[in-house]
C-alpha cells in the first residue's frame, strides 16, 4: 500500500477521523518518478548553464514533500523558484565584496599580517556559511504547509552563527568526545525555534545518553559512524514532542546508515582515483599562463579528469535519488509513530508572516542536498 | 456518480488544522460542499490565487482572499479549471513569464558586463594602486614557489659568473631605451621548457631551455624587450587579479550544479585569453619601439618564432580564440619590419657565456 511508483491518480479515501493509533501515522506515497523529474532538470540546467537549478530543486521539492502524508494529508511545499532565483541575486551582489577583499590579501606583502587577515577572512566566511544553513532551514520550513496550516522556525542566523562556531571550537578542543553533547544543544536550540501553525517544539536530548555510542565510532576508527547517525536520529526523534504530541522513530541501519555508508566507500574510491590522475596530468603543464607557448592539448590533460569528476557528480544524482534518498526517505517515513496525533487537528496557523527569501546564502555555499 | 466537473476533495480553511472532506463542483463558481451535501463555500474563479498540479500528481487550488487550500486528485479537473482561466492571480501565467525572462536577462547582462568591464576595470584600478614594495615581494615569492615547484629543495636558478654579465649587459641595453617602471630582474632557471614570463614586481623568469632554442642574441632580447613590455604595463598584476576575483564570481554565478567548479575553470581559460590578447598586443608594439631605439635588428629575432611555428604548428584560428596567444605569424611579421641591417644586441663572447650560464650541458647549476 506504501509503494505505487506510477503516475495515476488514486482516489483519496474519505477519512474525517485521522488514522487510528496503531495505523501508521505518516506514509510515503510513492508517486510519479524522481528519475524522470532528475532527467528533466539535468536536460534544463545544462541549457542553462546551471541557472535553472531554483526552478529544478522547486519541482524536486515538490516531489518529495508532496509524496509524504501525515494523518491522510501530504506536506505542500509553496516555495517557487522565483523567490530562490531572487534569493541568488541577492547574495551576489553581497558577497562580491568579500571576494575583492579575499582577492587582496593575497597581495599583503608582510606574511604576518597576511596571516591574520586571511584567516579572519576565513571566520567571516565560517559565519555566513551557518547562517546559510539557517536561513535555508528557515525558507523550507516556512514553505511546508500541512493542512493549510505552515511551518516556521523563530531565531536569527547570527544566533545560530556565533553558537555554532562556539560548537564546532569545543568539538575540535575536545577531540571530539564533546560532539554529543554539544549535537543535542544544537538540536534543542532549532527546535525550541520550530514551530507548526501556533504551537512550538520542545526538546528532550541529553548527551550523555549518546556518549556510549559516540566511542563506538572512535573504537572503529570512524567506521561506526554510519551506525551512530542511525542511532543519533532515533534517539533524537523519540525526545521531539510537539506540547503532548509525541514522536518515536524505529529506522533500522538497512537501508538508512547502511547505504550510505556504501555509497561513502564508493565516493572516498573515486575520489582517490582521480587524485592520483590529477598528479600525473599536473606534471605536463608549462608554468605561466603568459608564457610565449601555451599547448592547447597541455590544458586539455587538466580538464580531462576534471570532466570526469563534473560527469560523476552530475549523473551520480540518477541513481543516488532513487537507490539511496528515496528509500531512505521511505523508510523514515512509515517507521515514524506519533503518541496522541488527534492534537494535531487542533493546531491555529501562525500569526507570523513568512519571510520573504532564504536560500541565497546556501545556494552560494552549496548547502543542503536538494 | 461524479461528473467531471464534481469531485471528491480535501479542504482545508487555512486557519486550523482541521482538514474535511469535501466536493467540490465547476461552475460559475468553485463551490465547495461537504459529504453530506451542506455547501461549504463558493469562490469566484477570480479569487483563486494558484491552481497547481506537482509531480505526485496533487492538485493544489488556492485562494487568494483567505488562506484556504483545497486538494485534490483529478487531472480533468485541473484541466478545467486552467482552461477557465482560475488561477492567474496577481500577474497571471503569461505575466509571470515575462518578468521571470526579464530578471534572467537583466542578471545576464550584468553578469557580462562584469567580466567585460567591470573585472578588468577593477583589477586594472588595483593594479595601479598597489604600492611598488607589495609587487616586488610578490614576485619574488611567485619566483620562489616556481624555482621550488620543480625541484623540491635545490634551487635551479643560473647564474654563471660570465653569463650573468651578459644578462645585465643586455637588460641593460634595453632598459636604457624604454626606462622601465620597476627595474627587472631577470631570473634563469635550470629547465628544459621553452618558455619565459613576466611576474610582479618586474620580475622576469627564463628557462634554460629557451637560452638553448636560441640561435641569435636578437632573439633573446626580443622575448626578453615583450616580458619587460608586460611589467611596464602591469599586465601580471592585473592578470592575478582577475584570476583571483573572476574565479570567485564565476563559482557564485554556477553554483554547485556541477560539483566542482570545473566550467569555472573552463570560462576562466576563455575569459582570459580575451585579456592578454589585447595585453600582448601592448607588449609587442613595446618590443618593437625597443628593438628600435635600441638599434637591433628584428629579423634575426624573427627567426625564433618561425622556429617555434615550426615546431608547435600553427594553432588553427578556431582554437587559437582560446589560446592566450595571438597568432605567431602577427609577430613575426613586426619582428621582420624592424631595421633589417641594424646591430647584433651581444657579442659572440657575451653571447656563448650566457649560453652557458647554467653550466656545461649535462651538469647541475652552480650556485
Amino acid at each position: 500500500m506504501n509503494d505505487t511508483s506510477g503516475g495515476e491518480e488514486s482516489p483519496r479515501p474519505p477519512a474525517v477521523q485521522p488514522p487510528a493509533d496503531d495505523e501508521a501515522p505518516v506514509r510515503w506515497l510513492g508517486r510519479g518518478s524522481v528519475v524522470a523529474i532528475l532527467l528533466k532538470n539535468l536536460f534544463f540546467n545544462i541549457l542553462t548553464f546551471g541557472f535553472y537549478r531554483f526552478w529544478g530543486r522547486t519541482r524536486l521539492r515538490r516531489y518529495l514533500w508532496g509524496n509524504v502524508e501525515l494523518l491522510g494529508d501530504p506536506l505542500i511545499y509553496t516555495g517557487t523558484g522565483m523567490e530562490m532565483f531572487k534569493g541568488f541575486l541577492f547574495v551576489l551582489v553581497a558577497l562580491i565584496p568579500l571576494g575583492i577583499v579575499s582577492t587582496a590579501i593575497e597581495f599583503i606583502p608582510d606574511e604576518e599580517l597576511r596571516w591574520v587577515a586571511s584567516n579572519a577572512l576565513g571566520l567571516v566566511f565560517l559565519f555566513l556559511f551557518f547562517m546559510a544553513i539557517y536561513f535555508a532551514r528557515r525558507y523550507r520550513l516556512s514553505r511546508t504547509d500541512w493542512r493549510g496550516v505552515r511551518f516556521g522556525q523563530t531565531g536569527t542566523a547570527l544566533g545560530y552563527a556565533w553558537r555554532k562556531v562556539l560548537w564546532l571550537l569545543l568539538t575540535v578542543l575536545s577531540l571530539g568526545f564533546a560532539y554529543p553533547w554539544l549535537r543535542m544543544r544544537e538540536q534543542r536550540y532549532l527546535m525550541e525555534r520550530t514551530m507548526l501553525g501556533d504551537r512550538t517544539f520542545s526538546f528532550d536530548g541529553r548527551g550523555k545518553d549518546l556518549f556510549p555510542a559516540w566511542l563506538v565510532v572512535y573504537a572503529t576508527v570512524g567506521l561506526g559512524y554510519f551506525w551512530y547517525r542511525v542511532k543519533q536520529f532515533r534517539y533524537m526523534t523519540g525526545q521531539t514532542s510537539l506540547e503532548t504530541v509525541r514522536l518515536n522513530s524505529g529506522i533500522r541501519f538497512w537501508p538508512t546508515g547502511g547505504r550510505v555508508m556504501i555509497l561513502a566507500l564508493i565516493i572516498a574510491a573515486l575520489f582517490a582515483m582521480l587524485i592520483v590522475g590529477f598528479v600525473i596530468s599536473a606534471e605536463r603543464i608549462p608554468v605561466g599562463s603568459n608564457s610565449l607557448n601555451v599547448a592547447l592539448e597541455d590544458g586539455l590533460l587538466v580538464i580531462g579528469p576534471m570532466l570526469a569528476l563534473f560527469a560523476i557528480f552530475f549523473f551520480g544524482q540518477l541513481f543516488i535519488w532513487p537507490l539511496i534518498h528515496v528509500p531512505i526517505l521511505r523508510h523514515v517515513c512509515t517507521t515514524l509513530e506519533i503518541e496522541n496525533p488527534g492534537v494535531l487537528s487542533t493546531l491555529a496557523q501562525s500569526a507570523r508572516q513568512a519571510p520573504a527569501t532564504g536560500e541565497g546564502l546556501a545556494d552560494a555555499f552549496d548547502v543542503g542536498l536538494t | 456518480m461524479t461528473d467531471s466537473h464534481s469531485i471528491p476533495a480535501r479542504y482545508y480553511d487555512g486557519r486550523t488544522s482541521a482538514a474535511q472532506d469535501v466536493v467540490i463542483t465547476l461552475g460559475a463558481t468553485l463551490s465547495i460542499a461537504g459529504n453530506d451535501g451542506v455547501p461549504i463555500a463558493a469562490w469566484p474563479l477570480d479569487d483563486i490565487e494558484s491552481v497547481t498540479r506537482d509531480d505526485t500528481g496533487a492538485v493544489r487550488i488556492a485562494r487568494a482572499a483567505s488562506a484556504a487550500t483545497i486538494l485534490c486528485n483529478d487531472r480533468n479537473f485541473y484541466r478545467a479549471l486552467r482552461k477557465r482561466g482560475a488561477g492567474r492571480g496577481r500577474a497571471g501565467r503569461g505575466g509571470r513569464g515575462v518578468r521571470l525572462a526579464a530578471w534572467i536577462a537583466g542578471a545576464a547582462a550584468s553578469v557580462a558586463l562584469f567580466f567585460v568591464f567591470g573585472l578588468p576595470f577593477l583589477s586594472e584600478r588595483i593594479a595601479h594602486g598597489l604600492p611598488e614594495a607589495w609587487e616586488r615581494e610578490l614576485g619574488d615569492s611567485i619566483v620562489a614557489q616556481v624555482d621550488g615547484a620543480f625541484s623540491g629543495t635545490a634551487t635551479r636558478v643560473c647564474n654563471a659568473t660570465g653569463g650573468q654579465a651578459a644578462l645585465t649587459d643586455l637588460t641593460g641595453r634595453l632598459t636604457a631605451v624604454t626606462p622601465p617602471r620597476i627595474p627587472p630582474v631577470v631570473t634563469v632557471l635550470n629547465l628544459p621548457m621553452v618558455n619565459a614570463f613576466a611576474l610582479p614586481g618586474g620580475q622576469v623568469v627564463v628557462f634554460r631551455g629557451l637560452l638553448d632554442n636560441a640561435e641569435h642574441p636578437n632573439e633573446l632580447a626580443a622575448v626578453l624587450a615583450h616580458e619587460f613590455a608586460h611589467n611596464d604595463l602591469r599586465h601580471p598584476v592585473e592578470i592575478a587579479v582577475e584570476r583571483g576575483a573572476g574565479a570567485f564570481v564565476v563559482g557564485l554565478l554556477f553554483g554547485d550544479i556541477f560539483g566542482i567548479a570545473t566550467v569555472g575553470t573552463l570560462v576562466q581559460v576563455m575569459v582570459s585569453a580575451g585579456y592578454t590578447r589585447e595585453a600582448e598586443n601592448e607588449a609587442d608594439a613595446q618590443m618593437a619601439e625597443t628593438l628600435r631605439a635600441a638599434g637591433l635588428a628584428g629579423p634575426p629575432a624573427a627567426r625564433f618564432f618561425d622556429r617555434l611555428a615550426e615546431q608547435t604548428g600553427e594553432v588553427p584560428t578556431v582554437l587559437a580564440w582560446l589560446n592566450t596567444h595571438p597568432a605567431l605569424a602577427e609577430r613575426r611579421e613586426l619582428l621582420r619590419a624592424i631595421q633589417p641591417d641594424g646591430d647584433t644586441a651581444l657579442d659572440t663572447e657575451s653571447w656563448a657565456a650566457l649560453k652557458a650560464i647554467c653550466g656545461p650541458p649535462a651538469a647541475e647549476s652552480a650556485e
